[in-house]
């Protein structure tokens, strides 16, 4: 009877994603069937859901959406596959994404995103596949990130990183041309007994 | 105050304050005065400055939708004899509605909406006598509805509190007020059972807006004499009874929403004479009797709606095509049955159809092909449709979604549905299907999700996937396909989902390639005559959860590679041929829940590492040479319990062995039309590894879909 409930009450997922459609402009109608009256967003295309109704994966890629991220995006706490990237999509990477623990991929490649990488990104310990490439980010390239020991393809290429590229974790096996393309990045952190670190303005 | 945007720049002591942007002076006397601030949405930031008190000839003021913080100045009370019209909505207000407010007694306009305000209704607000507008919504107000709202029955016109934590009913005393236009206090904590009487407002409500709170009781009768009614939101509350008759008198009705109650009895035929209907939704309830036979009266209605309601029965009334403007008709989980009528594919607008989970019979007719908005979706799945799949589906060229599933379809597949261009998703399985799958299905490049499970069709898997680069999830399980696997398959690397091949002919051996798939989440092959080795590229598969390779001819190693799939949830290898000695590498993954190497032909010992220690003896058994001889028993306990216990599983096991000794023999009785092997179809009736229950030989679907039919559990 607790699955009876979850029909008769907007759920949070709903709302959340139903933020996200409010922030973005969609010129060729993909969110057409993103219908905030029914019941949970697993009928809408473009989700999936998982037995329990919760949704893993949103597949938004190459979609021609700008506009903003929400950080409503933090309360879909099974999100596994976020699929955002190919777009014209602006401003910040909310930090309230860090939230989503159960994160496999997070693929915001190729937009218009400014800003930096928040700290909380060093949250997603499920995270295996990171790619920002293709932005305007900018900042330092946060050390929380070296926590994710799962973390196994990543792409900051292309954007407006400063400051050092970590060396620790997942970072030691990371190529060079994941980070190519950022005229002030400094480099590999040299890791001694004297603390090398450029910083940024 | 903070001024990003200049808005303000004109305000300096240099020139006359009457001309300073957004001031408003009276124009009468040599003396000027202020008598309003209009400084709506201009990006102000800060707190309100207390001497806003000063201006005491101020009657108009409005700084809505700016970001104005703190606590609303109590000398605002200061301008009793002067203010009218109080905006101070979309801001960040917080701390309570200061008690010196009470003072302003001219008030005919407050609008606090959407702020942080806290505290309890201020009760005060009974004394304004002549306001008219009224809006606290969206604030943090909390504890009950004003009691004495009634005491504004003279000039009360429009009274909002949605979005707030108040509790309790709704005031009797507001039934008083009749000169009331507009009334919500939806999405609340309000519950209880609605004023009875609604008569004295019957002559100017136009709006009334209760829902997605905890209302009960019946919907009040005498709603009915409220003929100003354009727009009655009911839905998502407890509301019970009968849907009144008298809701047929509300000849102004535009938009009526009365869906995700308990509402009981028949959808009075009187609703038919609201003919400016355009919402017209009823879902979710217990709705009794059929759709009212002249439904076609409603020429203006877009949204129709009555799905969810079980007892709900009958056929769908040929006027249906009155409803000429339809734009989304939802009847799905209802009992409604009988042939679907011609007249309704005359819904030329129709953009959504979803007939799914009920009791609809006959053919789809060609006609479908007419229903040339149809873009979101086309649902019938599983209902008692029979016949074959309607070419004319193929004229759907904006269609999205296409469910078909669940029903006796039969024939072939119609090479026309390669013409839905704009196809998203499909589903025609668990039906009585055959032939092959189309070869000009490569050209439909949207495709995200094709289900072709549980029929009969045949031959070999097409080479088409070349182009369809947008598939997350190929679901071909429970056919007839025989040959190996086609070379765009196999390097169709950016499948993202579910690979089900499970439960066909197929041969050949599972290409290394499938180890480029390198975001898959789920691949199931089990159940057919794949040979040759495990690929160690499997790998690379760092994205799979579920990987089912049961019931096969393979051979070989089980590879050390595999330890590499950091992602693996659940591993099913049993049913093989499989050689040599398990690798440890398996062990040590971390996410790893369930491994079975049951049936095959491993020898060694098995690795005591990570997972392999939580493993019981059934992932285990069937393989002769294996070594089940380790000090880590499968039932750790001391001595005595495991004596205890094998005997227990000695009984059992014989018990078990037994019984699949009975159906195997049972089964020999019984010819089937799939030609497999005895020993196939004895252990075909078997919980699939990734949870979801199959139904062992019937044809019929069971409710698997959960991402496309999210009631079902």
């Amino acid at each position: 009877m607790f699955f009876v409930l979850i029909l008769f009450r907007r759920t949070i997922s709903g709302d959340a994603l139903h933020s996200l459609r409010r922030s973005l402009s969609d010129p060729d109608n993909v969110l057409q069937s993103w219908d905030p009256t029914l019941v949970n967003p697993c009928t809408w295309f473009h989700v999936t859901c998982n037995q329990d109704n919760q949704v893993t994966r949103v597949d938004l890629g190459n979609s021609r959406l700008s506009g903003h991220l929400v950080p409503e995006l933090g309360e879909l706490k099974q999100l596994q596959y976020l699929e955002l990237y190919k777009n014209q999509i602006s401003g910040n990477i909310p930090e309230e994404l860090g939230k989503l623990t159960n994160l496999i991929s997070l693929d915001l490649y190729s937009n218009n995103l400014t800003g930096s990488i928040p700290e909380s990104l060093g949250n997603l310990k499920s995270l295996i596949f990171l790619r920002l490439n293709n932005n305007k980010l900018t900042g330092q390239i946060p050390r929380a990130l070296t926590n994710i020991k799962s973390l196994k393809v990543m792409d900051l290429s292309s954007n407006d990183f400063c400051g050092t590229i970590p060396v620790s974790g997942p970072f030691e096996h990371f190529p060079m041309k994941s980070f190519e393309g950022n005229p002030r990045l400094d480099g590999p952190e040299l890791l001694g007994s004297v603390a090398y670190d450029s910083g940024c303005n | 105050m903070q001024d990003p945007t200049g808005a303000l720049a004109t305000w300096n002591v240099s020139t006359h304050f009457c001309t300073w942007d957004g001031v408003l002076c009276s124009n009468t006397s040599q003396q000027q005065q202020v008598k309003g601030l209009l400084l709506d949405s201009r990006q102000l930031k800060g707190a309100l400055s207390p001497e806003i008190g000063n201006l005491l000839t101020l009657s108009y003021l409005n700084i809505s939708n700016n970001i104005f913080h703190g606590s609303i100045p109590r000398e605002l009370g200061k301008l009793a004899s002067s203010l009218t019209h109080l905006d101070l909505s979309h801001n960040a207000f917080n701390d309570s509605v200061p008690a010196s407010l009470a003072n302003c007694t001219l008030l005919t306009f407050l609008d606090l909406n959407t702020n942080f305000l806290s505290g309890s209704f201020p009760e005060f607000i009974t004394n304004f006598t002549q306001l008219s507008y009224l809006d606290l919504s969206s604030n943090s107000i909390t504890g009950n509805t004003p009691r004495d709202i009634g005491l504004l029955s003279a000039s009360l016109q429009f009274f909002q509190l949605y979005n707030t934590q108040l509790t309790g009913s709704i005031p009797r005393s507001l039934m008083n007020c009749s000169k009331l236009v507009w009334l919500d206090v939806s999405n609340s904590l309000l519950s209880e059972a609605l004023p009875s009487d609604w008569t004295r407002l019957s002559s100017t409500l136009e709006e009334l807006n209760l829902d997605n709170s905890g209302f009960s009781g019946n919907v009040p009768e005498t709603l009915g004499n409220c003929t100003m009614l354009t727009v009655l939101h009911l839905h998502n509350n407890s509301l019970t009874g009968e849907i009144p008759s008298s809701l047929g008198e509300l000849r102004s009705l535009q938009d009526l929403k009365l869906y995700y109650n308990h509402l009981s009895g028949p959808v009075p035929s009187s609703l038919t004479n609201c003919t400016h209907l355009v919402y017209f939704e009823l879902s979710g309830n217990n709705l009794t009797g059929g759709i009212p036979e002249e439904i076609g009266r409603l020429s203006l209605v877009e949204w129709l709606t009555f799905s969810m309601n079980p007892l709900l029965e009958g056929s769908i009334p040929h006027s249906i095509d009155g409803c000429t403007q339809l734009r989304q008709l939802s009847l799905y989980q209802t009992n409604l049955e009988g042939v679907l009528p011609s007249s309704l594919f005359n819904l030329s607008k129709l953009e959504r159809l979803s007939l799914e989970d009920c009791a609809f019979s006959g053919r789809l007719p060609e006609l479908v092909g007419n229903l040339s908005s149809l873009s979101i979706k086309l649902d019938v799945s599983h209902n008692n449709f029979e016949g074959p799949i309607p070419a004319g589906l193929g004229k759907l060229s904006n269609l999205q979604g296409l469910y078909l599933q669940g029903n006796n379809f039969e024939g072939h597949l119609p090479h026309q549905l390669s013409e839905l261009r704009s196809i998203i998703e499909m589903d025609v399985s668990c039906s009585l299907i055959s032939g092959t799958i189309p070869t000009s299905f490569s050209r439909l490049a949207s495709l995200s999700k094709l289900y072709i499970r549980n029929t009969q069709i045949a031959g070999p898997i097409p080479d088409i996937f070349a182009d369809l680069q947008n598939l997350q999830v190929l679901d071909l399980s429970r056919n007839m396909l025989v040959g190996s696997i086609p070379q765009s398959l196999a390097t169709l690397y950016n499948l993202e989902l579910i690979l089900d091949l499970s439960s066909n002919r197929l041969t050949g051996s599972i290409p290394s390639s499938f180890g480029n798939m390198v975001r898959l989440q789920e691949m199931h092959l089990s159940g057919n005559m794949f040979t040759g080795r495990i690929p160690s590229a499997f790998g690379g598969c760092v994205g799979m959860q579920i990987l089912d390779l049961s019931h096969n001819r393979l051979e070989g190693d089980v590879p050390d590679a595999l330890g590499e799939m950091i992602s693996l949830e659940h591993l099913d290898m049993s049913h093989n041929r499989l050689s040599g000695s398990l690798p440890s590498s398996i062990g040590d993954l971390p996410k790893l829940i369930s491994l079975n190497v049951s049936y095959n032909m491993l020898e060694g010992v098995i690795p005591e590492n990570g997972v392999y220690r939580t493993l019981s003896a059934s992932a285990f058994v069937g393989n002769p040479r294996l070594s089940m001889d380790s000090p880590l028993s499968r039932s750790r306990s001391s001595d005595e319990r495991i004596h205890w216990k094998t005997r227990i599983i000695s009984v059992l096991l014989a018990a078990i062995v037994t019984l699949y000794c009975l159906r195997y023999y049972m089964k020999r009785k019984e010819a089937s039309a799939l030609d497999l092997p005895l020993w196939r179809r004895v252990f075909m009736r078997r919980k699939k590894v990734s949870g979801l229950l199959e139904e062992g030989e019937e044809d019929r679907c069971s409710n698997l879909e959960v991402e496309l039919r999210p009631w079902r559990l």
